[in-house]
């Protein structure tokens, strides 16, 4: 994928090419099967973002200066002022670009926010749970472990469950464009993981002090959403 | 800093067994080539062209288009041909036949390879190169600037690299060796091994494989080695400067050295090398961690 077009993305979401530029930038999209599924993840993550400072402003602004610190993204000086809107104007403004494994990150957590995640922020948060640092690193998968110890963990983990079902029902519907044998390698993978998830929970279980249980649980979740976002883009590029 | 559109049309007609055409390029341009199934490799030159070679191209009709600075290679089933061949899904994918590229770039040419069923191999470049596959392997020998490159199915393998490499396989092996300049490496089921690797920032992931990694320690420097279900090794030089954090589930710490063992907590701890300033982080859940001295 070209970083040069990447940083286009959000300009092109809001309509700020010229007509050539749009063009050129279509062009690419069309040959370019990981920049597109990122287009459209970012016109997800600003649709959900939309509609996120309208149900909950207050979380979304405290939410998106997290995401911003941990994806690295880091907006302009008087759009760090508590006053300034959060989540919209910071799209809007859009003063800063965000790699794909950023938008994973912004998207995830959005979608927590909006689906019902708030809750758990909360929860985390009424607690003293600072969220994760560690940048790309899925944001839900960043609450879950902290929530689980503290007894949430029902909430989170159905997040991440719903995050990943939803890109398995997308997969689902371009199985056909697949070869079967990479269908099958690609669900042995996810079988892998699978297990490495759980086997993580269950340390985690028995641990549930231990920092590093917490941080390869983080990590392990968020292979899986890499590799179904992936084989996604790989499907819709046939 | 767009260019207006230029197109320039290369049709070589269908059918045809092998194929010779060269087109003239400069320094700054990009070369995107997509080939569904067969074989994608490029070598270099000393001239201002790009020659392309196909072999096994019967009924397969390869369009090159130049858009700005941007050299466009597409193989599309010929008309005249379509139904010879059976089609796979939808979007109307052939899987009978097969069509091999050669080709022969100057060295400063950036590439964008695309291909499904396609093996890739790229050697002598000096410039980024990005390289994805679904189900052949990759091989990148040289390159400068980015060099990124993927297979779902297949190991992938970089080589004479400076500049930031970005290699991963989902079911593969992956191999990077004599780089200079930031690496990151991932895989799901497989290896991963660093050999050579002179970076200040280096992270090497896997589920289900070992983590090698041999190369000098930069006192300002980030190595990050992780796997669920295999060992981690790092061969060090004498002298590094690190504080070295090692953490696992179900395994052991072996070091061919003496190390004073601090912060034994959660599954982790920490110890210090010289003055301690860069930091090595080594982790496997599920198998053991070994730290050597570099041979």
């Amino acid at each position: 994928m070209s970083d040069e077009w990447m940083d286009r993305l959000s300009d092109y979401l809001d309509g700020e090419m010229s007509p050539a530029e749009r063009a050129l930038l279509e062009g690419h999209l069309a040959e370019d099967a990981e920049c597109a599924a990122a287009l459209e993840s970012l016109r997800r993550v600003k649709m959900r973002a939309a509609s996120l400072d309208d149900k909950h402003p207050a979380h979304a602004r405290q939410m998106w200066r997290g995401i911003a610190q941990r994806i690295g993204a880091t907006p302009p000086q008087e759009e760090r002022d508590p006053a300034v809107a959060g989540v919209i104007r910071l799209w809007r403004t859009r003063r800063f670009s965000v790699s794909v494994p950023q938008l994973v990150a912004a998207g995830i957590a959005l979608m927590l926010l909006s689906g019902g995640g708030s809750l758990v922020f909360r929860g985390a948060a009424e607690r003293g749970v600072a969220l994760r640092g560690g940048g790309g690193i899925a944001d839900q998968a960043a609450v879950v472990p902290e929530v689980m110890q503290a007894g949430f963990g029902s909430v989170a983990i159905t997040r991440f469950d719903e995050a990943v079902a939803d890109l398995v029902q997308v997969l689902e519907e371009e199985r056909e464009f697949l070869n079967p044998r990479t269908v099958r390698i690609v669900e042995e993978n996810l079988a892998i993981i699978d297990r490495a998830i759980e086997r993580s929970r269950q340390a985690l279980m028995q641990d549930p002090e231990s920092d590093y249980l917490r941080d390869h649980l983080e990590q392990t979740m968020r292979q899986k959403l890499t590799l179904l976002r992936r084989v996604m883009a790989i499907s819709r590029a046939l | 800093m767009f260019h207006t559109l230029m197109a320039l049309w290369v049709t070589i007609a269908a059918p045809v067994q092998t194929s010779d055409t060269t087109i003239r390029v400069e320094e700054g341009m990009r070369l995107n080539l997509r080939n569904e199934a067969g074989e994608i490799r490029v070598t270099t030159w000393e001239r201002h062209e790009v020659r392309v070679v196909l072999s096994r191209a019967r009924g397969v009709r390869i369009d090159v288009e130049r858009s700005g600075s941007v050299l466009r290679i597409r193989s599309a089933l010929d008309l005249g041909f379509r139904d010879e061949f059976r089609t796979r899904g939808r979007r109307g994918r052939f899987d009978d036949d097969e069509v091999d590229f050669a080709l022969t770039v100057p060295v400063y040419l950036d590439l964008e390879l695309y291909g499904v069923e396609t093996d890739i191999s790229v050697v002598g470049m000096n410039a980024s190169v990005t390289a994805e596959t679904v189900e052949g392997s990759i091989l990148v020998r040289g390159g400068n600037g980015l060099v990124m490159v993927h297979s779902v199915e297949e190991e992938v393998r970089v080589e004479r690299v400076r500049g930031r490499v970005r290699a991963s396989s989902t079911d593969g092996d992956v191999w990077i060796s004599d780089v200079v300049g930031e690496v990151t490496a991932e895989s799901v089921d497989g290896n991963i091994e660093l050999n050579d690797v002179d970076s200040r920032q280096v992270t090497a992931r896997t589920v289900d494989g070992d983590v090698v990694f041999d190369g000098p320690i930069h006192d300002d420097g980030r190595y990050h080695l992780s796997t669920h279900d295999g060992d981690v090794t790092a061969w060090i030089p004498a002298g590094t400067n690190a504080t070295v954090m090692v953490a696992n589930f179900d395994g052991d710490f072996e070091t061919s050295f003496s190390v004073m063992l601090r912060g034994l907590r959660g599954r982790r701890f920490h110890f210090t090398l010289g003055d301690g300033s860069a930091r090595i982080e080594l982790e496997s859940f599920d198998g053991d961690v070994y730290l050597r001295r570099r041979r």
